[in-house]
């Protein structure tokens, strides 16, 4: 097994499954970079609604909601090894649940959105478990064959006004601190909220015993079976995480744009989620959130120069690709560790 | 952050020239987002109504009651995510008074959600779902081309009352094909006809219409109506002609199935066919020739439909503009509202489709639709006759407006 190149390498401590020892040096020194550099980017996340102009906050709230969606995929992708190419569904489920829950049934949008939450991680869950008996090829198949099956059923329901969707749809109602949550500074603050507690949640699974079967169940299924490990339950529990993740970001993104309809669930979205983890970066913690910035900023960036910007864009994704080994948070982490700099802080 | 002062290279051109032919003074501009598929299976008609924008701009000299107009293009991408962000864009970035354009219903809804939230007027210039000036109906959102219903309706009355008694409707089975079903079954069958089949086939996976075009063989029944597009439509009627069906159950639909832009691909199969449009190249009125010749002068070829409905969209937010701004004492009213109250009550006397104007759900109604058939022209090519005119359709009910 290949060996870390870096401490800043979140996750890719593979090979000591069996170590449960949190103090020794290294893990100590590592725990302490992350807890920096999560600081100094939750700080700067504060900031920007400061910084910049209303349009600008509302992509940052956009590019917030793919960084969970995406740190969701990234648990399956980076931490387990496995490729979902079905994810748009489950972010689908969270924003069909909370549009039917808030809009036609009347519930309260906070109690919507953990009912939301709460679906699509039994969903996905359920889902998990008839798909992570498979590998590879299959895997990526079966997910898209259940990503198209929620895509489909979204398209046939009269009662969510099938393909054309459904719109005005409430944001949370934030009036108990004398918050409205219409404004695009206050929503912000709530989905940065939401975004630290699924990255802390996120971050405790990684770090927890559980996260490391994962890693281990990456690097070498084979050898997990002959530690003793019953690996599909684990990879079972991973898919539903992630899913839950999704459901979250698709809760939010219904808030954000008013709206929903079967977009959102299309292959393409589940294809753009990978892409975004994989130009951020798999290995690293943050990846996914450096990666869903780079889209939605050079994706806003370029379409603003260009109406072929789609093919720029794609010449970025086989430039990153080629070139940024280990994608944005790779790329970083090299020249941190050149330079001598504090490593980790690719982490933000 | 970057402040886009977005003029495409077109209408900088314009811009210039407009600028040179008016007074030199300073004056405020009024910002007018267009909003529409420009990638995506509707690039042509987005193309289409972009070229119409452009001309009505010309036509006014790029100015509204003394403020010189800024149009500031976007791509939806026909995608209503990437039309949400567009439109969050256009309102928050760049503060643009209006926006229109649009041609796909899935992101006309969503942004008659943003409008609504965001209380910036939004004009749909084709976005024909009923339920956008339906359930989705707000003070802030328009709409300048029809709904589904009106057009359907209006047909469906028309060939029952031309003594064709029973039909089959062929279509997409997705909301839109859902839609125009409806639409015509409502007008047919309350003219007494009768659908007797309704073939729905799977939107954008079928290849093959032989087995729908056998079982609507077998109904014996006297047409079929069909709503398909694009390279669906060549399709549908390349194997109906090649099921030699053309005089036994003619194949008859709105002008999507024989839209002039699939005449080549058609090959030829197209000629005679009859369908119903709310605009052709081939009326002769004051305001369709004028039209036709300012068009033809500015881009060297014909309008087609979708030419026409840019041009109300545009001209339709122009006017209201005028208006609004002029009853505001020479300023932009604070409410986007009034805005969409003005185009509510504007009279478009001098439009291209026929006299034109909007119901109390802010939803286009024309005076007649038209029934034209393909024939050869004068130089050879086909081209539409006008062969009858019908009234229009109604809108459905279920707007309640807050």
């Amino acid at each position: 097994m290949e060996q870390p190149q870096s401490d800043s390498y979140q996750g890719q401590s593979g090979g000591d499954v069996s170590s449960h020892d949190p103090m020794e040096p290294q893990a100590a020194r590592e725990h302490k970079t992350f807890l920096l550099t999560s600081l100094a980017g939750l700080l700067f996340l504060i900031a920007i609604p400061f910084l910049v102009g209303e349009y600008y906050v509302s992509l940052a709230s956009e590019i917030l909601i793919f960084a969970i969606l995406t740190s969701g995929v990234n648990l399956l992708l980076g931490y387990t090894g496995l490729v979902s190419l079905g994810h748009a569904a489950f972010m689908g489920v969270g924003a069909y649940a909370t549009a039917i829950g808030s809009s036609l049934l009347g519930y309260p949008v906070w109690f919507v959105m953990l009912a939301s939450i709460t679906v699509s991680l039994v969903i996905a869950y359920g889902i998990g478990l008839l798909s992570v008996r498979t590998k590879g090829v299959q895997f990526l198949l079966i997910t898209l064959a259940f990503g198209q099956m929620f895509h489909a059923i979204a398209e046939k329901t009269r009662y969510t006004g099938g393909d054309d969707g459904m719109t005005n749809i409430p944001r949370i109602d934030l009036s108990l601190i004398g918050l409205d949550a219409d404004h695009d500074r206050v929503f912000y603050f709530f989905v940065l909220v939401c975004f630290v507690i699924a990255l802390a949640l996120l971050r405790l699974v990684v770090d927890s015993p559980f996260g490391r079967v994962l890693v281990g169940i990456r690097e070498n299924e084979k050898r997990m079976l002959a530690l003793g490990y019953s690996t599909f339950p684990y990879k079972a529990l991973a898919f539903g995480i992630s899913g839950m993740l999704a459901g979250l970001a698709g809760s939010l993104w219904v808030q954000h744009s008013f709206f929903v309809n079967p977009h959102i669930m299309t292959w393409q979205m589940s294809g753009e989620a990978l892409l975004m983890v994989i130009i951020g970066g798999s290995k690293a913690f943050f990846g996914p959130l450096l990666g869903a910035a780079f889209y939605v900023l050079a994706k806003d960036f370029l379409s603003d120069i260009t109406e072929a910007y789609l093919m720029f864009f794609g010449l970025l994704f086989v430039l990153v690709v080629a070139f940024f080994h280990g994608g944005i948070a790779g790329f970083i982490a090299r020249i941190f560790n050149r330079t001598g700099g504090p490593a980790g802080k690719d982490d933000q | 952050m970057k402040q886009t002062n977005k003029f495409t290279s077109l209408v900088a051109g314009v811009g210039l020239f407009a600028a040179a032919s008016t007074p030199a003074f300073a004056q405020d501009t009024v910002k007018v987002g267009l909003l529409t598929d420009f990638s995506g299976v509707f690039a042509q008609l987005a193309k289409d109504v972009e070229d119409a924008w452009m001309l009505a701009y010309d036509e006014r000299d790029g100015m509204v009651a003394g403020h010189k107009i800024e149009i500031i293009k976007e791509d939806s991408e026909n995608s209503p995510q990437v039309g949400v962000q567009k439109a969050n864009k256009l309102i928050k970035s760049d503060d643009v008074a209006i926006f229109g354009g649009v041609i796909s219903s899935g992101v006309g809804i969503a942004l008659a959600g943003v409008a609504d939230k965001e209380k910036v007027p939004f004009v749909a210039g084709f976005a024909i779902a009923d339920p956008l000036t339906g359930k989705f109906c707000s003070p802030y959102v328009a709409r300048t081309s029809f709904s589904a219903n009106a057009l359907q309706a209006g047909t469906g009355a028309y060939w029952a009352n031309k003594g064709i008694k029973t039909a089959v409707f062929m279509g997409p089975d997705y909301a839109a094909g859902q839609a125009m079903l409806a639409g015509f079954k409502n007008g047919f069958e309350a003219a007494g006809g009768e659908v007797v089949l309704e073939e729905l086939t799977p939107f954008g996976k079928t290849k093959d219409w032989g087995p729908s075009l056998l079982k609507a063989q077998q109904t014996g029944a006297d047409m079929i109506y069909t709503f398909y597009a694009g390279s669906e439509a060549v399709q549908v009627v390349k194997q109906h002609a090649a099921f030699g069906m053309q005089e036994s159950m003619p194949l008859r639909g709105a002008m999507w199935i024989y839209d002039e832009a699939l005449w080549d691909a058609m090959g030829g199969v197209q000629m005679n066919a009859i369908h119903v449009t709310n605009y052709t190249n081939a009326l002769d009125t004051e305001a369709s020739e004028r039209f036709e010749k300012a068009f033809m002068d500015k881009y060297g070829r014909l309008p087609v439909a979708s030419n026409a409905m840019g041009y109300t969209n545009a001209v339709a937010i122009f006017d209201a503009l005028e208006d609004a701004i002029e009853a505001n004492g020479g300023e932009l009213p604070e409410d986007g509202a009034a805005i969409i109250d003005a185009l509510s009550a504007l009279k478009l006397d001098n439009d291209p489709r026929g006299p034109v104007h909007f119901n109390d759900d802010h939803n286009a109604m024309q005076e007649e639709l038209y029934m034209v058939q393909i024939v050869e022209g004068e130089d050879g090519k086909p081209t539409h006759k006008l062969i009858d005119t019908l009234p229009y359709g109604e809108d459905l009910p279920g707007c309640e407006m807050q």
